[in-house]
């Protein structure tokens, strides 16, 4: 096994914090995070590490609760998306001809929507969209970005000799799909798929902010909303917010890269 | 060429076509009715009809859609029925937003060129040295700051702390309002487009007619600028004409920020009045504005570098 270079250690040690905040977090949160007090805006302290919020509510506490909900959004989003990316790109591929056409052809429409507005649009137009909505409108195109790549592989795999053995011998399409061509395209969709996670926790916060699909009053996107209303009375919630979101992001881009290197040592 | 062309408007008009039907079945995919949404359950069941008659939902769906195109093809867009004793058209309200997002996107992209094509340029050429970890530290903090953080941050640094620019509402010239929001909306494609640079170019510089033109005793600068940089740029510049739209898309947050009144203001206004016209008017324009912008720099792409006319047909 090669060595991980220093950058993607670095994101590597960045993304397994994250992992820790989000499984521990709400265990080791010192006060809960919607538990008001009478003391408002209040800079960090030695009984609030990172301060208070406008509500008096323990930054840290929520700083913590929001890395649980973070993780939780990004990995079903991811997740989802994957599933249906690796589908639809496997099958596509394999197939060809005009089921090929056809999906590709609703993939074109999809990116021809910026993302983040159809995000928006579908979550505003619901009064309370829950978290089960707001990962919804993240999947209805995250997957397209999965498909385009699962489907070059599969149009390369289509030809290995391994797969026309299987063919030869007689094995049903479904069955080569899934045993032959799925496992020998997941390398390079794990590694969009850790980039995702950056975006989708950036699509996410962006949400937020605009005041719309907020998941809590927790998620870091909240918290970053709230900061930059407050950010001409008091920073701290403003730093503590966006730091985090970019940390993580820097995270995941930095592991991305270097397992994209590893990958194709062409691109480094 | 024509053949390029001819499949290349096709495939953008079958885009026209399906991110029409998307946005006209945006109402109809949300959970809830749209007209519950928009009043709440409670409202006066006359203030509902009167609504579900200007949205066309008394109707059935395929007239629902008949409506939506007739509305598009007088070029009303239809109107508001938030406010149903000053409805205006769709496309007047458009028509006073298109312009401040439209100038707001290019003076980003402006931002975006001049940070990124420096800083890729000068990490490509020392590669592995200093300066090009800098560059690359910086390109990928760039990639990775929230933008709804970095436009707020701009205003506290330069608005209120060292007031050096105008903040939102300041009665100034145009220019100065718009340096913060454009560095805010450009830094992410900056980031993007800086990273693109320094790998395009590291890549040229390995190709063979590099090495002649060195090889000829050229001066590195010309080698550089007369050889490599013009091919390396042209992946670059088209990606740069791509992300164009999701400019005007971005515009939303900094919009927002910036209390700039465009398309972006008017849709997250439409969003709180529950206007889903003013929604589908904005969304469509938006990404009929972007399907426009990528057909024309594919066009140009093709007719730049012929491989790409080839690659298509095959």
């Amino acid at each position: 096994m090669k060595r991980l270079g220093p950058g993607p250690t670095l994101g590597a040690v960045l993304v397994t914090l994250f992992l820790l905040a989000a499984l521990l977090g709400p265990a080791i949160a010192p006060y809960s995070p919607t538990a008001q007090r009478f003391r408002i805006l209040e800079h960090p302290s030695a009984a609030h590490w990172l301060g208070t919020d406008q509500n008096g509510c323990d930054l840290l506490s929520q700083v913590l609760h929001g890395a649980r909900l973070a993780a939780g959004i990004s990995l079903a989003v991811v997740a989802i998306s994957l599933a249906i990316g690796t589908t639809v790109g496997a099958v596509a591929g394999y197939s060809g001809g005009l089921v090929d056409d056809a999906l590709m052809r609703l993939c074109d429409i999809l990116l021809a929507f910026p993302g983040i507005l159809l995000n928006i649009a579908l979550v505003a137009l619901v009064r309370r969209p829950g978290i089960a909505h707001l990962i919804f409108a993240l999947a209805v195109n995250g997957w397209v970005g999965y498909a385009r790549v699962a489907r070059g592989q599969a149009l390369a795999l289509r030809e290995r000799e391994f797969v026309q053995a299987a063919r030869s011998l007689g094995a049903p399409a479904w069955r080569i799909v899934l045993r032959h061509i799925v496992p020998n395209l997941l390398g390079p969709l794990i590694v969009q798929a850790t980039a995702g996670f950056a975006g989708v926790i950036l699509t996410e916060a962006t949400l937020a902010f605009l005041g719309i699909g907020q998941a809590a009053p927790y998620s870091w996107g909240a918290l970053l909303d709230q900061g930059t209303t407050f950010l001409w009375l008091t920073q701290h919630i403003a730093i503590a917010a966006g730091l985090c979101i970019a940390i993580v992001v820097l995270g995941f881009n930095l592991l991305g890269d270097g397992l994209r290197d590893r990958l194709d040592p062409k691109s480094s | 060429m024509i053949g390029f062309m001819l499949r290349r408007l096709g495939s953008s008009l079958l885009a026209v076509g399906g991110v029409s039907v998307l946005v006209f079945l945006l109402v109809h995919v949300i959970p809830g009715d749209p007209v519950d949404n928009m009043l709440g359950e409670g409202a006066d069941p006359r203030d509902k009809v009167a609504l579900r008659a200007c949205l066309d939902l008394d109707r059935p769906l395929a007239a629902q859609f008949g409506r939506f195109l007739a509305h598009i093809a007088d070029g009303t867009l239809g109107q508001t029925c938030h406010d149903p004793l000053h409805p205006r058209t769709i496309v007047s309200l458009i028509g006073e937003a298109f312009p401040e997002t439209a100038t707001l996107a290019l003076a980003a992209m402006v931002v975006a060129l001049l940070f990124a094509l420096p800083l890729g340029i000068t990490a490509a050429l020392h590669p592995g040295t200093l300066v090009d970890g800098a560059a690359t530290a910086l390109s990928l903090a760039g990639l990775s700051l929230p933008t709804p953080w970095l436009g707020p941050l701009l205003l506290f640094a330069f608005y209120i702390k060292w007031p050096l620019f105008p903040g939102p509402g300041d009665d100034a010239p145009a220019l100065a309002r718009l340096v913060l929001p454009s560095i805010m909306l450009g830094t992410h494609l900056a980031a993007m487009l800086a990273r693109m640079t320094r790998s395009s170019l590291l890549e040229v510089v390995r190709e063979d007619y590099v090495r002649t033109a060195r090889a000829k005793g050229l001066q590195p600068l010309v080698v550089v600028t007369r050889h490599a940089l013009r091919n390396a740029l042209v992946p670059v510049i088209t990606v740069a004409g791509i992300q164009f739209g999701s400019l005007l898309a971005g515009a939303v947050v900094t919009e927002k920020v910036f209390a700039r009144p465009g398309l972006g203001l008017l849709l997250l206004d439409g969003i709180a009045q529950r206007d889903y016209r003013i929604v589908q008017g904005c969304t469509l324009v938006i990404a009929l504005s972007y399907v426009l912008v990528n057909l024309l720099v594919d066009l140009a792409y093709g007719a730049v570098d012929p491989r790409i006319r080839n690659r298509a047909s095959a």
